[in-house]
């Protein structure tokens, strides 16, 4: 057992607190975080690359910065971690590939640039699902990534170690990327906090793509305050990503935990509540029923067509990344692991008129959530309709002992945003009789992610979900 | 693994809206497309991508079979150009 160094089990928050006010050394943090990879790498296999040179050498420079009273941002001497798809300057960004395993970026990407900014120390890049193509990060080329709440189990993706790293208590704070659900799905199954911002809040300049419609990147964290904090620090307009928008940035750490009184949360009977593991029907159920004791109120809504929802993710995922890889997949088949490679090969044999429909879609669903918000505040459904399965499975079983397809199952409730274009916060909710984590997801209102994070507050200031942390 | 919403193998089979009926993908088909689209498949690599590749397209058939309704007639795919004020200069 790797006993947790007390100083990791601090917030981010309060570990940038203490380094402000000279309490805690960005030494004692960089330290602390690169024992802990250290000692529990081996079995987690959540990094690809770990900076440990870089990152003391850097801490010491913030340690001498910060006692002469030189702060570089809010998250000033914080030891960060970035998924693999995200370029850091003089780095390999080798999206858990072996072909580019070489790759060595020649600038940070928008997300790195702004955090380094902020004072962030980057102790190294995090393991992924090859490419970012697939849900399990059982990833042939820099292991399987496991979950530290039992390592027999996975811990998600697309964004897996940028999850079990976190849970793990290896840093602060970690950033993902999420085109299908790949920063929520791992926040739901590591106990986390995730987000998937507004499509076009944050910069995707400089992170290896995967289907451009959809791409997103935000942070993870161990509560929604931290969340926030970290998302301060990366939104807002970069002229470098034709996709990034320019509305303004609101105050996302200006929180409120007092939201909760007439909130109206929308609910879809008969989809969000149905097809699930009952230990997280059960979750959700419980939480909703927590929300309505504090002053919100339960809108039912109809989504005519929801259940197409997984038909078009699935075809524009596959449709997108295949144009993206076309020249390696003819060049360099072998490199790729056998699931990527098969789904590339799926994705260049779909038609294009397939995949305009998927895109035509997205319009009527993004048209009937946006209609929908003039009755509702915020949705909330499970974030996944199961919990974590054991290393190495493609199938899972919900109900009735009949096991069905992985991704399919995934994106049940995480396809929603990413078509819809709007933000999504995964937040812990509960466990299931196997003590691992069960998440929720709150779907916004474009650029509504300030609300997300109030309303994940007022709910984690009653709830200790997220308190919690796996024994290693 | 199958790859799809639901546990269907690549058989000739109806689609959810049950509007169309979907002939089904062959491994020949399969060689063909790829060969058409200039994909260098194995034989191994055909028996592998077919079955999956029947399950997406009857699934993506049934969202066409929507798609084409009256009622969506109108409706403009996500990916539509737009132009920002920077993008515009004197305009």
């Amino acid at each position: 057992m790797a006993l947790t160094p007390d100083v990791l089990n601090l917030s981010l928050r309060e570990a940038a607190r203490k380094v402000r006010d000279g309490s805690v050394s960005p030494v004692e943090l960089v330290e602390a975080s690169l024992a802990r990879i250290a000692a529990l790498d081996g079995s987690l296999h959540a990094f690809i690359s770990v900076f440990a040179d870089q990152a003391t050498a850097v801490a010491k420079a913030m340690e001498a910065m910060a006692r002469a009273g030189h702060i570089l941002g809010p998250l000033h001497g914080v030891p960060l971690a970035l998924k693999d798809n995200i370029a850091v300057q003089g780095f390999a960004t080798t999206a858990g590939s072996k072909i580019l395993a070489d790759a060595i970026s020649s600038e940070d990407a928008t997300v790195a640039q702004r955090l380094r900014q902020a004072g962030a120390i980057f102790v190294g890049k995090l393991n992924m699902h090859e490419f970012a193509w697939g849900g399990t990060s059982a990833n042939p080329h820099y292991g399987t990534v496991a979950n530290p709440w039992n390592t027999s189990r996975f811990a998600g993706g697309s964004s897996g170690g940028s999850g079990a790293a976190l849970a793990a208590r290896m840093c602060y704070g970690t950033l993902g990327t999420d085109t299908g659900g790949s920063i929520r799905l791992p926040s739901a199954i590591n106990g986390v906090v995730g987000i998937r911002p507004t499509y076009g809040r944050v910069s995707n300049h400089g992170i290896i793509p995967l289907a451009w419609s959809m791409d997103t990147a935000g942070p993870l964290a161990r509560d929604a305050a931290d969340c926030a904090l970290m998302f301060q620090v990366i939104a807002g307009h970069d002229p470098r990503d034709p996709a990034s928008d320019a509305c303004a940035v609101s105050d996302y750490t200006a929180l409120r935990d007092d939201i909760l009184s007439g909130l109206r949360i929308g609910v879809i009977p008969g989809y969000f509540d149905a097809h699930l593991q009952k230990p997280v029907h059960d979750a959700v159920s419980r939480a909703l029923a927590q929300f309505v004791n504090l002053g919100a109120q339960l809108v039912e809504v109809s989504i005519p067509n929801i259940q197409a929802n997984i038909s078009a993710q699935l075809t524009i995922e596959a449709s997108e990344p295949s144009t993206y890889h076309q020249q390696w997949l003819r060049e360099r088949p072998q490199d790729y692991g056998e699931d990527v490679r098969t789904l590339l090969e799926v994705g260049e044999l779909l038609p294009a008129t397939h995949y305009l429909q998927a895109q035509r879609y997205r319009s009527t669903l993004r048209r009937d959530f946006l209609a929908a918000f003039n009755k509702v505040d915020v949705f909330i459904c499970p974030t996944l309709p199961f919990t974590a399965t054991p290393l190495g499975a493609t199938e899972v079983v919900i109900e009735h002992d009949t096991p069905e397809d992985m991704l399919g199952a995934i994106m049940r409730f995480t396809g929603i945003p990413s078509l819809t274009g709007l933000p999504a916060l995964s937040l812990p909710c509960g466990f299931d009789g196997d003590g691992m984590p069960i998440g929720m997801q709150l779907i916004g209102k474009p650029f509504g992610e300030q609300a997300l994070f109030n309303i994940g507050t007022a709910y984690q200031a009653v709830t200790d979900f997220h308190t919690q942390s796996p024994r290693l | 693994m199958t790859h799809g919403t639901n546990d269907r193998k690549g058989t000739g089979q109806t689609n959810k809206a049950g509007a169309t009926s979907i002939p089904s993908v062959t491994a020949d088909h399969v060689a063909a497309l790829a060969a058409a689209v200039g994909l260098p498949l194995s034989p191994q690599r055909v028996a592998v991508v077919q079955p999956i590749l029947a399950v997406w397209l009857a699934d993506s058939a049934a969202l066409n079979s929507l798609m084409q309704a009256e009622a969506h007639r109108e409706v403009v795919p996500v990916t539509v150009l737009r132009h920002t004020p920077s993008d515009a200069g004197d305009c």
